[in-house]
């Protein structure tokens, strides 16, 4: 028994490691994907980072809801773009994890892009954008694409 | 005794031995078959010992460490480019490795096990650090909090080393602190049960004192769970794990965590009375009596007299009804005082007692008295009055004892 309970700790330890990557592919496999308009303060530069810091639309403006920590959830609207459907302060299944301060919503994981070398020069330069968000029934999302503009 | 002398003669013997066989079988002192399983013998022996002495060359130390320096380096170098999968495959075959060097090398030498499996745990922090930061999941970062906690306190289960103690109680304290912005009910729950794993199966004062206030933590994080607008909270959470004793009656040190966050609560009490807090409502006549009264009743059902001075805060909610503080201030420094002398008249340790007398002062002292009073004043009357005390106390004790004598 001892023999074998030594090699747990290891073995759990793969094990949460491998289940938070299997879930972070299985946002695209299962999830649902929204479209989003972002901006971005200024223009992006390879020069200065390889992630683009961007800003939302359907985030900006006054919301029925404590400030602080809140969860939200996004229904499709009619143009097409992304719009919150769901804002609170409590947890909830597929509710997922927001700031929200001075009228303004602030999702962590869309705030900024890593952007890849093939992107690179069609993103260069450019400052307003069409994002493409995959978000999981479990409350974890992922930008997957995002493309200029003009 | 002379190691090198002792080898090199070894060595002589080895080299000559079948020389030596040879010339005693021609002598007619062994026979051919004694010979060959003496030179068999020895030879095997020489092997055996050659392995057990081996110590790779200086020249070859040296080189594995520039091959590692050179890989790191290159590795550090094209970070970027490597693909994801990859990295995090690298980080935890580092982290495997060594638990598995660990095992191998528990035996032989025993004094690096603990190091190695800490710097597998390390490495799972970093795996999980590269995770996160590739695939930008920052909105899981408490679960990630809670989930290193309660492998930490696998740790302490399993290896039973009690430098697991000092890393959980670390974890513990960033994953409640780190939930107080508000986590759901799933997450408090699994908190609990790894809480309550490290508090059942590990039966030492430390952890048990760390797995208490992780205890109370959650609880006061369940408070804000359920939108308790209030600020008896965290005595109710204080009555809550009052529930331990009843299961874990033997009398132990962890069990002092009781006093020591009763002491906690009645110096952020009595900062507290003085502000009226706008954002929560005023304390209802109701509450504070059931809270009084569990207070007193908890007290009556494990009837401990060490942790009587608990059930001593059942003042704290009716205090707060009077605006000034000033009722509160007198309550709480008659108590301090009063426990400063008890554990002093029944011959036990007065440090901590006289700890909370000072600080009890300290607060009264800046909250109430800083512009009305110089503070050499203040504590000249203080003085005073401790002086007086101890006065009556050794003139009490000095009768009785004539008395008895």
């Amino acid at each position: 028994m001892k023999r074998f309970s030594v090699w747990l700790v290891p073995v759990a330890q793969v094990l949460i490691a491998i289940v938070f990557v299997i879930l972070v592919y299985a946002i695209s496999w299962v999830g649902e994907t929204y479209t989003f308009k972002g901006s971005s303060f200024e223009p992006y530069d390879p020069y200065f980072g390889d992630s683009i810091y961007l800003e939302y639309d359907a985030f900006k403006g006054r919301q029925d809801v404590e400030t602080g920590t809140v969860y939200v959830s996004f229904k499709e609207g009619e143009d097409g773009y992304a719009v919150l459907d769901r804002i609170e302060s409590k947890p909830f299944l597929g509710g997922i994890r927001a700031n929200y301060y001075d009228r303004l919503l602030y999702i962590e994981e869309m705030g900024s892009y890593r952007v890849s070398e093939d992107e690179m020069d069609a993103i260069k330069g450019k400052q307003s954008f069409t994002v493409q968000v995959d978000v999981a029934p479990w409350g974890m999302l992922r930008t997957y694409e995002i493309e200029p503009n003009e | 005794m002379n190691a090198p002398a002792d080898l090199f003669l070894k060595g002589m013997i080895q080299v000559n031995i079948d020389k030596k066989v040879r010339e005693w079988q021609e002598a007619g002192l062994l026979d051919e078959a004694t010979g060959l399983r003496l030179v068999d013998y020895e030879h095997k022996r020489r092997a055996a010992s050659e392995q057990h002495n081996h110590k790779p060359p200086v020249l070859v130390i040296v080189g594995s460490i520039l091959l590692a320096l050179s890989l790191f380096s290159f590795v550090a170098a094209n970070w970027q480019a490597i693909p994801d999968l990859l990295k995090i495959g690298l980080f935890l075959l580092f982290m495997v490795g060594f638990y598995v060097f660990a095992e191998r090398v528990r035996l032989k030498t025993p004094r690096y096990v603990t190091l190695l499996r800490v710097l597998g745990f390390v490495f799972f922090i970093a795996t999980m650090a590269v995770i996160f930061t590739t695939y930008n999941l920052s909105g899981q970062l408490t679960l990630l909090f809670w989930i290193i906690f309660a492998m930490a306190v696998l740790h302490r289960v399993l290896y039973e080393h009690v430098f697991f103690s000092i890393l959980s109680a670390i974890t513990a304290f960033m994953a409640v602190t780190n939930s107080f912005e508000g986590i759901g009910l799933t997450l408090i729950a699994f908190g609990l049960i790894v809480t309550w794993a490290w508090f059942h199966f590990v039966d030492e004062s430390l952890d048990r004192t760390f797995a208490w206030l992780t205890f109370y933590g959650l609880l006061n994080i369940f408070g804000q769970y359920i939108d308790y607008e209030g600020r008896l909270w965290p005595l109710w959470s204080l009555v809550i794990l009052h529930a331990l004793l009843l299961f874990y009656r033997k009398q132990a040190v962890w069990q002092a965590t009781y006093l020591f966050i009763a002491a906690v609560l009645s110096i952020g009490y009595l900062i507290n009375v003085t502000e009226s807090w706008l954002s929560q409502r005023p304390p209802s006549v109701i509450e504070a009596t059931l809270l009084s009264v569990a207070l007193v009743a908890v007290y009556l059902i494990h009837r401990r007299n060490d942790l009587l001075w608990v059930s001593l805060l059942a003042v704290i909610p009716f205090a707060l009804f009077e605006d000034s503080g000033v009722l509160l201030a007198i309550i709480i420094e008659v108590i301090a005082l009063a426990y400063l002398i008890r554990q002093d008249v029944t011959r036990r340790p007065t440090i901590f007692a006289f700890i909370y007398f000072l600080i009890v002062q300290m607060t009264i002292y800046f909250i109430y008295v800083w512009d009305r009073l110089d503070i050499s004043l203040f504590f000249l009357i203080g003085a005073l009055i401790v002086f007086a005390l101890s006065l009556a106390l050794w003139w009490r004790n000095r009768t009785r004892g004539d008395v008895t004598t």
